[in-house]
């Protein structure tokens, strides 16, 4: 008989230690109807777009993985369209073409909180990116705020991120040191975190006791720390100029016009 | 000087506590003493409440704030997934043990926004969220499609998506089962499902880029991985009291390139696996059907073609049903091959009173007492093959041979005033049908696009009666208690039919052609007189060209119209020939006022064909007391105007699917038959009316609540008739309508594994003869509940059903059914054993229902048996 008390304590806290969390995350851009009216259609359903992501948290091994679902793809897209006007002397062909590539939405994070350790793996710009970096030091500064999200008690948050603004909603009703992406550092999972640009929501949490095996990334070749990244592009972007050009092949000029949207 | 020393030490010491970096450590343990890693450590100040510091513990169970700058004193939180929180007020820089608790309920699933919908639409396709509707306590398709807003099972068996039927039955994206969607329904079983789409605009290997088919429905069903690629399925095995059986073995192996699936099936449960309705399907989608389709969707069956014992579905005494179906279809890339067979067989018992009241001034009412036995074989076998030839050539090829034996065996008394007479009413009908048929697409350009169809189609239909009496049969002039006849009917038909497709801009512009050689012939032979012997030939040569012009405007306003001429040359092999010319316009204008809410309004101006049947030269026994006289009727231009208006409002995301439909058909002259009634006889002719008119309205809704676990749908047919007919040389006005409503509610409980449906069906039909002031009135109202679940690990599967009937008849009194039901099911590894119980109450006795029937002629009252209950013990085998 105190064999099986024995046991049977000995086995409560394994047992309650292994719980999975699943979080469904909404990212979506925020853009003003200022801004999404002077952007061309193509861009516009990029920018309207909304892109979902799968956290798995495995509470025993003190991993995760943040990867976008099944039906969460990059964008790839051509398109042309051909306008005829017939004039009294001679007829005027217009063909647009467009063509929109987006690669932001595929990307995964795994993360270990024992080992401190984050890998991913993103696109910036056209630029595919393998990182391997410590969890962020976020500094939140954790205010009295708080509000309630369809029934959790959420506080808020701040952070000043190499020079971003982030505001971050997050409960200590689900204990759990995590949040979608790169985000985590507080006291509860963040349900909702974003700049005044983007923004991230957690739709749907679920805990199970199933054991989810999460497993690490293997990469090979350089990799990044955010860090690095983050200098690289604000490098490029700031190389960036609106320009013109146009080219003329035989009787056919093509006329090329970059735009750079800035939110 | 040591005062002033303590002094010091004392200020410094308060000093250090205030603006001194802290470094407080410990440990997080839990009851037993083990450390738990990964607990949340912040520290709230406790003067002002602000969050200063936020770390986990480590491998150790070990923490440290690291220096931090921080007020004494402070409030140490630390809290876990998986322990009780712990708020600890720390007022020195001190080692601190914390032990934790374990937790007692963890929380399962928790959507933080109502944004996960049930239903998505994404583009042209409909996609439902299975895990949110169902909840583990379905067992096969039609429990899984019943729980899906918008798609309903109506009584034939086939799947509707806002109350149209589906067009295609799609398994993992092929097509399969063909429109045999009760097999489907009865045999995919709800673990096999992985997923189920509605695509609205589904595009088969028939659909050429830039001329794609519009507004064919699909429903996809998306088949879970472990029943794909290997050979699976299952035998059923039931038996009970008073030797009701039922045996059902299901083979089936679903791959990419191949799907075959292999039913058999014996049994006296009245369980039919292929339902006439199928038969019917089956044989409204070949040959000539096809190439005369113009859109319709009601079809009319010769009440020659079919006994009427197949109609019947529980309104019988005993049935045994043995049947096999054999689907398979091969896919390689740009082919498809697939092949279809089914033998049925049927012997049933019916019996009924009935209260007969022929229409006239003369006739007295009939009491009649009326046993059958039927016995029915059929067999159908259709092959398809399809090949995209390239991307702008396509092929089809379909061939069938159905064939049939039914046979109907009445007994019956009529009792007329206080005369009584027996009667044995015996048909014995065999049937051939085959036929070959291909078609053809071709592109030619981006804006054109050819469409050939060539078909062949040859039908043998024998048909005998026998009457004997217990008098002699003196309403056919015979001296003699016996009678026989034979009918033989045959026909062929050959046709070839060009569309030729333009497209421009926003618009398209259709040109038909068609031909088509009709040729029937009916022999009938009796040895009463000669005016019965006879034969005739009719042959129908059909010349038709036709021009569509649809167009759209804005992409929310569409129009279509067109004109069609046809000439037709008839000609009976007794008479002249005749030219009939036709012009018949149509169109069809719909509009998207907006996302949810469509409407649309078509007119169509149809012709009315001629059968042999309308057009014999002699004269014809129908049963002991019917006689079809020859024909008077000339064939003539007839022409009808159909009026169809329809509203769909659907708001997917909130889970609403509506549709109102309104039909008139108008025939202001059609084929009637006019009538002469005696006591013993009724003589009918084939004539013309100026009066034939039909009115239906459809309402269907469903909704899904979000906020509660329940959804609605309600159902409701109607009906109005009205015709114009000649009885005893008189005319006669019969009114009839019809109502039926169906209302239910259902619940969506996800967690406890428990279901409940309730509902009311309503009938009402009303019949009548304004002319001799006869009025028969029915009504049926019958109350459900149905309840289900899972219980002890989800192993058992419990359900309960009852249903109450209340009838109400004009004039002839039947009690109420109660009918009782449920279903145990312990569900093993592979096996499973169940215990099966059906109108439980009404086992012993045979239960009666009460119907009414109506036509021109006559209304009967009825009184039939119906099934009755059994209790079944069985098992199942999973392989």
């Amino acid at each position: 008989m105190k064999k099986i008390i024995i046991y049977l304590i000995l086995i409560i806290p394994f047992i309650s230690n292994s719980q999975t969390i699943e979080v469904k995350y909404r990212e979506n851009r925020i853009v003003t109807p200022e801004n999404l009216s002077k952007m061309p259609e193509e861009v516009k359903k990029v920018a309207l777009k909304k892109n979902y992501y799968n956290l798995t948290f495995n509470s025993k091994e003190g991993t995760s993985l943040y990867v976008n679902d099944s039906l969460t793809k990059n964008i790839d897209s051509n398109n042309e369209s051909e306008e005829k006007n017939d004039r009294e002397d001679y007829v005027e062909i217009k063909i647009q073409k467009s063509q929109v590539t987006y690669k932001n939405a595929e990307k995964y994070y795994y993360k270990n909180l024992k080992e401190n350790l984050m890998l991913f793996e993103f696109f910036n710009g056209d630029q595919l990116f393998n990182g391997k970096d410590s969890l962020q030091n976020w500094e939140w500064n954790i205010t009295d705020e708080k509000k309630n999200i369809e029934g959790y008690l959420c506080k808020k948050a701040t952070s000043n991120w190499l020079g971003y603004q982030f505001t971050a909603w997050f409960t200590e009703d689900i204990a759990i040191n995590l949040g979608p992406e790169k985000f985590d550092g507080l006291p509860g999972l963040i349900l909702y975190v974003g700049t005044p640009y983007y923004e991230f929501c957690a739709e749907r949490v679920k805990m199970t006791k199933n054991k989810v095996a999460i497993e690490k990334p293997a990469f090979t070749g350089k990799t990044y720390t955010l860090n690095e990244i983050n200098k690289i592009m604000t490098r490029k972007i700031n190389n960036l100029k609106p320009s013109i050009t146009t080219e003329q092949d035989g009787n056919k000029t093509t006329t090329k016009e970059t735009v750079i949207i800035k939110q | 000087m040591s005062k002033s020393i303590i002094c010091f030490i004392f200020i410094l010491g308060l000093f250090s506590q205030i603006i001194h970096a802290q470094n407080i450590k410990g440990k997080v343990l839990d009851k037993i003493g083990n450390p738990i890693e990964l607990v949340n450590i912040q520290i709230i100040e406790k003067n002002t409440q602000k969050s200063v510091f936020f770390s986990q513990t480590d491998n150790f169970g070990n923490f440290d704030t690291k220096n931090k700058n921080f007020k004494l004193p402070i409030i140490l939180r630390v809290t876990h997934l998986s322990f009780e929180s712990k708020e600890i007020e720390i007022n020195a820089n001190n080692f601190i043990e914390i032990i934790l608790e374990n937790k007692e309920a963890t929380i399962e699933e928790i959507v933080i926004k109502g944004k996960v919908f049930d239903v998505v639409e994404r583009n042209d396709t409909i996609k439902y969220n299975l895990k949110k509707l169902l909840n583990g306590s379905e067992n096969n398709l039609k429990d899984v499609i019943k729980k899906l807003p918008g798609l309903t099972i109506d009584e034939a068996g086939k799947i509707r998506y806002n109350g149209k039927k589906i067009d295609h039955l799609l398994l993992d994206g092929d097509d399969f089962y063909n429109d045999q969607h009760q097999i489907a329904t009865e045999n995919i079983t709800s673990e096999m499902i992985a997923k189920i789409d509605v695509l609205k605009n589904y595009q088969d290997l028939s659909s050429i880029k830039g001329f794609e088919n519009k507004g064919v429905t699909a429903l996809n069903i998306g088949l879970n991985e472990n029943f794909k690629n290997k050979i699976k399925g299952s035998i059923d095995a039931e038996g009970g009291y008073d030797e009701k059986y039922k045996l059902h073995s299901n083979i089936y192996n679903f791959n990419k390139k191949v799907k075959f699936n292999l039913i058999t099936d014996a049994n006296n449960i009245n369980y039919n696996v292929f339902t006439i309705n199928d038969f019917i399907g089956i044989r409204k989608n070949l040959g000539l059907k096809v190439f005369n389709n113009n859109g319709s969707n009601s079809e009319i069956i010769q009440e020659e073609e079919l006994p009427q014992f197949l109609f019947s579905n529980d309104l019988i005494k005993n049935k045994d049903v043995k049947n096999y179906t054999f689907n398979i279809s091969s896919k390689a890339k740009s082919k498809k091959y697939d092949f279809f067979s089914v033998l049925n067989k049927i012997k049933q018992v019916e019996n009924k009173n009935i209260d007969q009241y022929f229409f006239g001034e003369f006739s007295p009412k009939i009491l009649k007492n009326e046993s059958n036995l039927g016995n029915s074989l059929f067999n159908a076998n259709v092959f398809n093959f399809e090949n995209k030839i390239s991307e702008n050539k396509y092929l089809k090829l379909n061939s069938y041979l159905i064939a049939g034996v039914d046979s109907q065996k009445t007994n019956l008394s009529n009792q007329i005033n206080a005369d009584i007479l027996l009667f044995n009413n015996n048909i014995e009908n065999k049937k051939i049908k085959f036929g070959i048929n291909s078609s053809y697409k071709y592109k030619i350009s981006n804006k054109l696009l050819f469409d050939a169809f060539i078909f062949n189609d040859i039908n043998f239909n024998n048909n005998n009666l026998s009457i004997n009496s217990n008098e002699n049969l003196l309403q056919f002039t015979l001296n003699e208690t016996n009678l026989n006849q034979k009918t033989n009917y045959q026909s062929i038909s050959y046709g070839i039919k060009g569309k030729t497709t333009l497209k421009l801009k926003n618009s398209n512009f259709i040109l038909n052609v068609k031909s088509l050689y009709h040729s029937e012939s009916l022999k009938n032979k009796n040895f009463i007189s000669q005016s019965y012997s006879f034969k005739n030939n009719f042959l129908t040569n059909e010349n038709n060209i036709s021009l569509v012009f649809n167009s759209k405007i804005k992409n929310t306003f569409r129009y279509s119209t067109g004109i069609e001429v046809a000439n037709l040359s008839l000609s009976l092999s007794n008479r002249t020939k005749n030219n009939l010319f036709y012009i018949l316009p149509n169109f069809d204008l719909s509009s998207e006022i907006n996302k949810n809410l469509k409407i649309s309004f078509s007119y169509n101006a149809l012709k009315s064909d001629f059968s042999i049947y309308n057009l014999t030269s002699g004269k014809m026994i129908n049963d002991y007391r019917t006689i079809l006289s020859n024909s008077n009727l000339d064939t003539q231009k007839l022409l009808y105007n159909s009026y169809q208006f329809n509203l769909t409002y659907s708001k997917v995301s909130s889970n609403i699917f509506s549709v109102i439909n309104f039909t008139i058909n108008d025939l202001p002259k059609s084929i009637n038959k006019s009538f002469i009634n005696t006591n013993t006889l009724t003589t009918e002719t084939y004539g013309l009316t100026d009066l034939n008119k039909s009115l239906y309205l459809i309402l269907i809704g469903e909704k899904k609540f979000t906020s509660i676990p329940f959804g609605i749908n309600i159902e409701s047919l109607n009906s109005k008739i009205t015709q114009k007919t000649i009885i005893n040389s008189l005319e006669n006005l019969n009114i009839s309508y019809q109502n039926k409503v169906n209302f239910e509610i259902k619940s969506y409980f996800k967690n406890n594994n428990f279901n409940i449906y309730n509902g009311i069906e309503f009938l009402y039909s009303k019949s009548i003869n304004d002319t001799n002031k006869n009025i028969n009135k029915f009504s049926q109202f019958s109350p459900f509940t149905k309840i289900n679940g899972l219980i002890v690990n989800d192993k058992l599967f419990w359900q309960l059903k009852s249903s109450l009937h209340h009838y109400n008849t004009t004039s002839t009194t039947v009690k109420n059914i109660f009918d009782f039901g449920f279903n145990l099911k312990y569900n093993l590894d592979k096996y499973s054993v169940f215990l099966v119980g059906n109108n439980i109450f009404n086992i012993n006795s045979n239960n009666t229902k009460n119907s009414i029937n109506y036509n021109q002629v006559y209304a009967e009252e009825i009184v039939m048996s119906s099934f009755s209950g059994y209790i079944n013990l069985g098992i199942n085998f999973t392989f």
